[in-house]
């Protein structure tokens, strides 16, 4: 009743989302300190003086982190600001040592840039559909600490290893409407930004991490309330945590109630926001220009650097070809299709193993594309193993497709031999092919051979196929699969064992006929043959269900494959 | 300048364990610790001079320094309760130059807490006394502030050369009330490193001494660019010579009018007027307007009390500096550490501060201070 009822009234809401987006930067040591910034270690090692604020200590700009950031700016087309200055945004908070964290919040680093991405969720789009988001601005800023709330003990423990960590932090506008679409934003940005060498992406880690906006109206009147969704640690996070927040609203609404603008939190296993507590109150953040550190100024004009003064034009000219760039270059050079090419380009992994395989030799690139989506996805996903964790060499995958290619071996084979492959990566590929046996049977009279022998241990299917119930071919293909361990080419195995069966049927239909000579005396007979010889086609009721028959010329021996003439 | 031998150290330890009776220049808890310094930085000395053959500029001259400067392994008080155990791990560049180029350390010197007042009379070790015009434990006058303590260390002797802060005065008021040489250095060309702010954008190391030629020498030892302070000078700082007869032709000075306020005490009037014309009539006084000079007080409590309130964020009791046993929730705890660690003057100020900058406020009060300061700053550089 409920979910008919918000199914009626949603149509007249729409919904509007805008990302926030934490992203930490892949430098040697953090944003204002020498402390390295690494993930994982040992709790409070990576802590410098200044992360701990102890008095008297001051920040230092990371040379590093403002190249970083420019470079994601210049990605995404923002405009560079010459000048950008640092403020405090103040609030207690026992992971923020010095009471403020040290943020670009008046006059940032870079302004106005957008994003375009692809959006496709296989199993929610059909196609792949374009978006895109415009940037307000990027900042760069301190990472906090980390706490841990021991409830039993009543006991909050603080890790400072990520205390001052540099991030960018970009906003948004909200040009999004749903969680499918936020989702694909922070997927291409996660590419973007990997493929700057900016950042790792790594949203398991928190090294990307995003705040999504999210409010619903009517159309034509002004935009809602909104509510902020923190922290949500993945992709798929992003597009359940909206979406369920969307329909919360929605309820909400319904029921004419109203909605408080408040910070919630994705509760993935539950798979609903709540509301935070310790963030009810509204905070005022008392801004205040960071006066340690004098304003950043970057060179636009010119490639000449300097050793504080870091110019813009230089870092343009470093940039890498971009996720939708080379997308396009895909689609145009080996006519790939377009969803085939999302995922692609998503891992880059996988696209790295095609772009140095498909270089030697001459390889079917749809078909190795299939076979890096497909068969090596499954077989990593089988053995647990993260795609980009994958040690196979361009060489071995080159030589699996082609050994496909050339039908020694069928995709059941591959499949094994990558599962042994993902275990030992220094086995020769022929060693395992022999060990394992999975070289693939192409003599045709070895094929017809276990044909017939699938075909006389199995009467019972046989004449259930006669009787005109063709699934059970399906079943015999799978019996000979299953006895030969797969070692049979299939797409021959299965002309053969159809031609064999059809063989079969007219030897039945041979010996019907002469019954129906009999009947024929009774004047019947000349319809049959009208129908048989005809039309090639049994008429329904007679043989069964659309058993395929052709001329009657000659009627060969069906258990002597070299015997007879032609159908 | 003194010279630099190894018994210089030595006296004024001695000055420094037994004439203490009518100041509290030095806090007695950790004398011993840096009495171990003084005599091992004296060892130092005379070891360089014995073996090396070479003297340092400042070998063996005995210094103190105010206790919102960060000494490694030396408590480091700020004279409040919140840092009363605080022992920093590491060396302020101001003090890390100093001792590289000779002097030893003889002692920390009181403060007004946090550095914020003028008579270093609120300290948590009680008051430096002026050691001018001390009649008897009831009746004495105070050493000025907030750095009283190192200005007293120098008018006694026991100490050459003292280090202090200067934010609003905080080195030349106490400098003038004990009748010593006080100096602001220009902001940027001494390094703030190690130094506990009260406000980062007007806080400078002040110096002080009993002649200016003392001055010149420590000037010379501590400024310079430094990379962990990024609001020095970047360039190469330019040792200072001072020559023996030097002109005051091309000297300019500024009387302000507007200096010259109600409530001044008719001794200081008079003093003002007879040097005023003194430099009049040799030609190199100019009288000079600072129409703003009314609005300069408002001006500094605005900015002062915004950057303390903002500095002052970080003490909370959690990765040093005074914990209470307040168990109830993280915010009580605060609360509790902040309200006892902190005395009157700097909670209130705290308060002031946040209002400041509360974002209904900030255009109304900050950003308006911002645009005063540098308005007063101008008319300064257009007179000079």
């Amino acid at each position: 009743m409920k979910r008919h009822c918000s199914a009626q009234s949603r149509e007249k809401w729409r919904s509007v989302v805008g990302l926030e987006v934490h992203a930490q930067l892949n430098s040697e040591s953090k944003l204002f300190s020498g402390s390295p910034n690494r993930f994982g270690g040992l709790v409070n090692n990576y802590v410098s003086l200044f992360d701990a604020a102890i008095p008297g200590t001051l920040p230092v700009l990371n040379r590093r982190c403002v190249e970083l950031g420019i470079l994601t700016a210049l990605a995404l087309s923002c405009k560079i600001n010459e000048v950008s200055m640092f403020d405090r945004k103040h609030y207690f908070y026992a992971d923020l040592p010095a009471g403020y964290q040290i943020t670009q919040q008046r006059a940032p680093l870079a302004n106005d840039g957008i994003i375009n991405f692809q959006v496709f969720t296989p199993g929610i789009h059909k196609k792949p559909y374009k978006r895109s988001s415009k940037i307000k601005q990027i900042q760069l800023e301190q990472d906090s600490g980390k706490s841990l709330h021991d409830s039993e003990l009543k006991q909050s423990l603080v890790d400072l290893n990520r205390a001052g960590v540099p991030l960018i932090e970009l906003v948004f506008e909200p040009d999004l409407e749903d969680g499918e679409e936020a989702a694909a934003l922070v997927k291409e940005l996660v590419l973007i930004v990997q493929r700057l060498g900016v950042c790792s992406g790594r949203m398991e880690e928190g090294a990307l991490r995003v705040d999504a906006n999210v409010s619903i109206h009517r159309p034509g009147e002004p935009l809602g309330t909104r509510t902020e969704i923190k922290n949500i640690g993945s992709v798929r996070g992003v597009a359940g945590a909206i979406r369920h927040e969307i329909e919360r609203q929605h309820d909400i609404l319904k029921c004419g109630g109203c909605i408080v603008n408040e910070t919630r939190a994705w509760d993935a296993v539950a798979r609903r926001t709540v509301a935070m507590r310790d963030k009810e109150q509204v905070q005022d953040y008392r801004y205040m220009p960071e006066p340690n550190l004098p304003p950043l100024r970057v060179n636009l004009m010119t490639e000449k650097d300097m050793p504080d003064v870091i110019s813009v034009p230089r870092l343009h000219g470093t940039l890498p070809e971009l996720p939708e760039q080379t997308r396009q270059k895909l689609m145009q050079k080996y006519e790939l299709r377009p969803d085939s090419v999302i995922q692609l380009v998503s891992e880059p992994t996988l696209l790295k193993y095609f772009n140095n395989i498909i270089l030697v030799n001459y390889r079917n690139p749809n078909k190795l594309v299939n076979f890096l989506l497909n068969e090596l996805v499954t077989a990593l996903n089988k053995n647990k193993i993260d795609i980009e964790d994958c040690a196979l060499k361009d060489s071995q995958i080159g030589e699996i497709v082609d050994m496909l290619a050339k039908k020694k071996i069928d995709l059941e084979g591959a499949g094994q031999l990558l599962d042994v492959l993902l275990l030992k990566p220094d086995v020769e590929l022929t060693d395992i092919i022999k060990e394992q046996h999975l070289s693939l049977v192409i003599d045709e009279e070895e094929i017809t051979r276990k044909c017939i022998e699938v075909i006389r241990n199995n009467p019972k299917l046989v004449k259930q196929y006669k009787d005109g119930k063709i699934k059970v071919f399906k079943a015999l293909l799978g019996i000979l699969a299953k006895d030969t361990q797969h070692r049979l080419d299939m797409s021959v195995v299965s002309k053969k064992l159809e031609d064999l069966l059809k063989r079969v049927l007219v030897q039945t239909l041979y010996e019907k006929r002469n019954r129906l000579h009999l009947v024929a005396r009774r004047g019947e007979a000349r319809k049959w043959r009208t129908c048989a010889v005809g039309t090639h086609v049994c008429r329904p009721g007679a043989f069964g269900e659309a058993i395929k028959v052709v001329q009657l010329y000659s009627i060969a021996d069906p258990t002597n494959p070299s015997s007879g003439g032609l159908f | 300048m003194a010279s630099p031998t190894a018994t210089t150290c030595k006296e004024a330890v001695n000055i420094v364990q037994h004439d203490d009776s009518f100041m509290r220049f030095l806090q007695e808890m950790y004398q011993k610790e840096l009495n171990e310094q003084a005599v091992s930085g004296n060892i130092e000395s005379e070891k360089h001079l014995d073996f090396e053959k070479k003297t340092k500029p400042l070998n063996g001259v005995p210094i103190a320094l105010k206790d919102n400067f960060c000494t490694k392994d030396i408590t480091t008080t700020c004279a409040s309760k919140m840092l009363e155990n605080f022992v920093p791990t590491y060396d302020a560049t101001v003090y890390r130059k100093l001792r590289e180029a000779g002097a030893c350390l003889i002692g920390k010197s009181n403060l007004d807490e946090f550095a914020m007042g003028s008579g270093t009379v609120d300290s948590i070790y009680g008051p430096t006394k002026n050691p001018w015009g001390w009649e008897s434990e009831h009746d004495w006058r105070i050493s000025g502030g907030s750095s009283g303590g190192s200005a007293v260390s120098v008018t006694v002797g026991s100490s050459v050369a003292a280090i202090g802060s200067d934010t609003g005065g905080s080195t030349r008021n106490p400098a003038a009330l004990c009748g010593i040489v006080g100096l602001k250095p220009t902001y940027g060309l001494v390094s703030r490193y190690g130094l506990i702010p009260l406000v980062n954008s007007m806080d400078v190391p002040g110096i002080l001494t009993r002649n200016v030629d003392d001055a010149t020498e420590i000037l010379n030892a501590i400024a310079g660019p430094d990379d962990l302070d990024s609001t020095t000078i970047k360039k190469q700082f330019n040792k200072i010579k001072l020559n023996e007869d030097f002109s005051l032709k091309n000297v300019k000075v500024g009387i302000p009018k507007e200096y010259y306020c109600d409530g001044m005490s008719e001794e200081i009037v008079t003093t003002w007027k007879y040097i005023a014309n003194l430099l009049e009539s040799e030609g190199f006084g100019q009288i000079c307007k600072h129409a703003l000079t009314s609005m300069s007080i408002a001006v500094y409590s605005i900015l002062n009390q915004c950057e303390v309130a903002s500095n002052m964020a970080r003490y909370d009791g959690l990765e040093y500096g005074l914990r209470t046993d307040e168990n109830y929730s993280t915010e009580e705890l605060y609360a509790s550490s902040r309200s006892q660690g902190f005395n009157n003057v700097v909670r209130w100020r705290i308060f002031a501060g946040n209002y400041f900058l509360l974002s209904r406020n900030y255009d109304k009060y900050f950003m308006k201070a911002l645009k005063l300061r540098r308005l007063i700053a101008d008319d300064f550089k257009k007179f000079f």
